[in-house]
């Protein structure tokens, strides 16, 4: 097992002996690793290897899935107040654990209401703020994703009446405006076109430095532009981790990620 | 081959549609042209003034305003009866039952459903009976009895649609929820709920319409030919499905037998109106969920 070669040594996340099943498919088998905090950690690996299955163990959202059974411990890091305190997830209350621990899923789920709803239904009920701080706040986090000047004046509409990268930005703006410690992104691109996933790409680099973002792709080209640090599964086992600078370029590259998947 | 199957099929399932509309609107025209002409001020409250009889100022003997009213007050205690029950069993079914329970209560559930209405009027005028002996000696059968009895045969409707309605929404929102921080109690009433309502409504359509026509169970609990209008909870009444079924059965006169065509018509149109205020205040709420202006 290597460490993350990464000379700032604070983690998010440190996992340790995970194992998840659902009824028959045992989905990860014993991992072993640890994330550090504030840089983008990417998952790569085949379908079915395990990531999303990994992912979901950060916010205990695995547990909503039929026949779920998992041991081992994932201690998250920074999210009990103390910078250096790491916390066992199922130490946390799960409201709390799911507001720090943000997740942005693969196809964009905005809730069936309208733009706004969608921001202050979660700010007022999990969050408890007033309407008019719930107000301020969606404002400010749909300014952040870059999607206020485009539904500042249709906030009354339904979520759905946006385009797909539309939608996936809203997605991320509700879950900045929680405030979360990590951010959690399921191939967040993975259902966009090129230009959408563009912009969707930058707004991620943007928020590199301020949250421990840990996202999983499919695209190895995408690892490279955004991670920072790396992680191959294959068959619900960690293959490698590495750096992103200790990554090949050019044609080099699908030969390396050929040999590792 | 394929080809010729899936044109069957096309033309069956547009033939079906047809079907119904064609059903619906020979009713219609049927029961417009027989109790159409008659439809009027004398149909509801043949020789007593219309103000009197809508004030209670002055008894209807032989008009339909009694039966109309009597109906709907019987619908209103019904489904004030069978609402809260109906809903939140299916709520609890659809959102917080074990497997097992879901099996054990869907099996209550589905016995319920197939009661059929003459068998839950016997039940009410026995237990009336026996309350009688019991704790009641006064207790006659009444419009309190009726709607007891009328709320457990249109249960089922209410919560089948409810669960249906709840199982079938789209799983990315509860864990959507989940992946907020929502707790499952938020997921379910301030999420899943709401969205249902659509559902939910066509529950309570069924039950609705359900309790609007039957005869077997008032006719053991409560409802008498000629009661004016009911006086109170505890009361004997009139009702209009029962009216209809009076009129078919003792008609002396042409006439007679037109104005029952008339008492269903203004059957038809009391439960459509009741049906078109549920919708409308589903669409409000729903509206005012979803937040879009």
């Amino acid at each position: 097992m290597t460490a993350p070669s990464i000379a700032d040594r604070e983690f998010c996340a440190a996992i340790r002996g995970l194992s998840v099943r659902f009824g028959d498919r045992q989905a990860l088998k014993g991992v072993d690793i640890d994330f550090p905090a504030k840089r983008i950690s990417v998952l790569l690996g085949r379908s079915g290897s395990g990531k999303t299955t990994l992912l979901r163990s950060f916010n205990r959202l695995n547990e909503c899935f039929e026949g779920y059974e998992g041991t081992g411990t994932v201690k998250l890091g920074g999210i009990a107040g103390a910078p250096d305190s790491l916390e066992e997830v199922n130490a946390l209350p799960l409201s709390r654990l799911r507001r720090l621990v943000g997740m942005v899923f693969q196809t964009p789920n905005p809730l069936p209401l309208s733009i706004r709803k969608n921001l202050l239904l979660p700010l007022t009920l999990v969050a408890g703020l007033e309407t008019d701080e719930a107000e301020e706040a969606m404002k400010r986090s749909l300014t952040a994703v870059g999607l206020w000047k485009e539904v500042a004046d249709r906030l009354d509409r339904p979520a759905f009446s946006l385009s797909g990268g539309q939608r996936q930005r809203l997605c991320l703006a509700r879950v900045l405006a929680l405030e979360p410690e990590i951010l959690l992104l399921d191939e967040p691109t993975a259902s966009l076109d090129r230009l959408a996933a563009a912009v969707v790409e930058d707004l991620i680099l943007s928020l590199k430095g301020r949250y421990s973002i840990v996202m999983v792709s499919h695209s190895l080209a995408q690892a490279g532009r955004l991670g920072d640090f790396l992680a191959v599964l294959t068959d619900g086992r960690v293959e490698e981790t590495m750096a992103a600078s200790a990554l090949p370029k050019g044609a080099e590259a699908e030969k390396f990620l050929e040999k590792l998947l | 081959m394929m080809k010729r199957r899936e044109k069957f099929l096309l033309c069956l399932s547009w033939g079906s549609g047809l079907l119904i509309c064609g059903a619906v609107g020979t009713l219609l025209v049927f029961l417009l042209a027989r109790g159409g002409p008659v439809f009027g001020k004398e149909l509801f409250f043949d020789s007593t003034p219309p103000m009197d009889a809508l004030l209670g100022l002055k008894p209807v003997w032989n008009g339909i305003w009694p039966a109309v009213m009597g109906t709907f007050f019987l619908l209103s205690l019904t489904l004030a009866f069978a609402a809260l029950p109906g809903i939140g069993c299916g709520v609890f079914l659809a959102c917080y039952a074990t497997p097992k329970q879901k099996y054990r209560l869907g099996l209550a559930v589905d016995l319920l459903a197939g009661i059929p209405s003459i068998v839950m009027g016997l039940f009410g005028f026995v237990l009336i009976v026996y309350l009688r002996r019991t704790v009641l000696p006064n207790g006659t059968t009444c419009l309190l009895l009726s709607s007891f009895c009328l709320a457990l045969l249109v249960l089922p409707s209410l919560v089948v649609g409810t669960r249906t309605a709840l199982e079938t929404l789209p799983r990315y929102i509860s864990l959507t929820a989940a992946a907020l921080g929502f707790s499952h109690g938020q997921t379910v009433w301030r999420l899943l709920l709401p969205a249902a309502g659509q559902g939910i409504l066509g529950g309570l359509m069924l039950a609705l319409g359900r309790a609007a026509e039957d005869t077997a169970v008032i006719m053991l609990t409560g409802v008498v030919a000629n009661a004016g209008l009911p006086s109170g909870l505890t009361s004997k009444f009139e009702a209009l499905p029962f009216r209809i079924y009076y009129t078919a059965a003792q008609y002396a006169t042409q006439r007679e037998l037109d104005l029952g065509f008339g008492a269903a018509l203004a059957l038809l149109l009391l439960s459509g109106s009741l049906l078109l205020c549920a919708w409308g205040f589903q669409r409000g709420l729903e509206r005012r969920w979803r937040g879009v202006r």
